[in-house]
């Protein structure tokens, strides 16, 4: 399921950037079936269990779940994209809010099971209050208190190009 | 067993092993097509040597028994077209400025260009997806990715045409009953 949404997303953006005359943008129908598929990749799960429990999940398990939370940002996003070429306005994806934001580089690259269990045990160390969560990107009360910040820089320290393309975007689309 | 194996006294025998088998068939010089797409458009297979690595390196991983659970509203997710047409009164908009829109516009073009190398795939994707998983519908989208992005002057109705005719027979796939 992740794979057909991955791939669907994929096609849909070269529909988009071949069709050069903005009539003939993205269909809605395509659109209607990215966020469908994406339905679906949401609905079978989306973080490890043990995330939740502030302990260390299998490496397949975390695989999936990271690749599912990247996709569904990048799905957001490209939306946010077609919505804009079309003149119709986006809305904060809070439906993704308790997504933890795109891990990182560390963990991500991880290429053999020791090392990515290493990576995950430092990650631990590092995220005690909990992860760092891709809401907390967005617009709040306390965006410039000194824990906002502190976080921020800690997960801006370990990202990897995918993260910080997130973080640009945030960033100046609202401050912070 | 492989004198690789051997030499580093691993054992051969592990899920990957069809793999193997695979890259050591005859290739065949027939001009035929694959996913819908012409063979001289086809991305072409890495060295041998390389393949065989990825499968060795890859042994361990298993994702048969993957537990997850949801941390996401999945019928909001399936709605989202419908909130730019009909948004629901507590949306909170985005007003994007044209250069950020540009900067994603530009960095999300590049993705399907990023196949070209087998070694890199798009950031949202996991390199295990391509090297364990091995799933179809990727190898598919990297075969459509690497014509796409390599495409000749003159032939962007033929693209659009086997890439609309991909993304039809993805989602039939799909939501077919069977999907396989």
């Amino acid at each position: 399921m992740l794979a057909a949404l991955q791939a669907y997303l994929l096609y849909s953006m070269m529909l988009f950037f071949e069709h050069s005359s903005p009539k003939r943008l993205v269909e809605q129908d395509v659109m209607i079936k990215l966020q469908s598929l994406a339905g679906d990749v949401a609905g079978s799960g989306t973080i490890c269990p043990a995330e939740r429990r502030d302990t260390r999940p299998d490496w397949e398990s975390w695989i999936v779940a990271s690749a599912k939370q990247r996709t569904l940002f990048v799905t957001s996003m490209f939306d946010n994209l077609v919505n804009f070429a079309l003149g119709t306005p986006s809305f904060i994806a809070t439906e993704l809010a308790e997504l933890p934001a795109p891990s990182s580089k560390r963990l991500w690259e991880s290429s053999n099971r020791k090392a990515w269990n290493m990576a995950y045990n430092q990650h631990l160390s590092d995220w005690r209050e909990g992860p760092f969560l891709i809401s907390e990107l967005w617009p709040q009360a306390d965006m410039n208190s000194a824990r906002r910040q502190q976080r921020l820089s800690k997960w801006l320290s370990g990202v990897d190009e995918f993260g910080m393309m997130i973080y640009s975007v945030t960033s100046h689309t609202y401050g912070g | 067993m492989c004198s690789r194996c051997r030499h580093r006294n691993l054992d051969c025998t592990y899920a990957g092993t069809h793999d193997a088998d695979e890259y050591l068939s005859p290739v065949s010089v027939q001009d035929q097509e694959k996913d819908g797409i012409p063979a001289a458009l086809q991305t072409s297979q890495p060295p041998l040597e390389s393949r065989l690595n990825s499968v060795i390196e890859l042994a361990d991983l298993d994702f048969d028994h993957i537990e997850l659970i949801s941390a996401v509203d999945e019928h909001r997710v399936r709605a989202r077209w419908l909130e730019s047409l009909l948004p629901s009164t507590d949306q909170r908009p985005k007003a994007f400025a044209a250069s950020t829109m540009n900067f994603i516009s530009q960095a999300f073009r590049s993705y399907p260009a990023m196949f070209v190398d087998e070694d890199s795939s798009p950031p949202f994707i996991h390199w295990a997806q391509m090297k364990a998983m091995r799933c179809e519908l990727l190898v598919s989208c990297v075969n459509v990715s690497h014509m796409w992005a390599n495409k000749a002057a003159g032939t962007g109705n033929m693209v659009i045409e086997i890439i609309e005719r991909q993304m039809t027979r993805l989602f039939g796939q799909v939501r077919s009953p069977d999907p396989r």
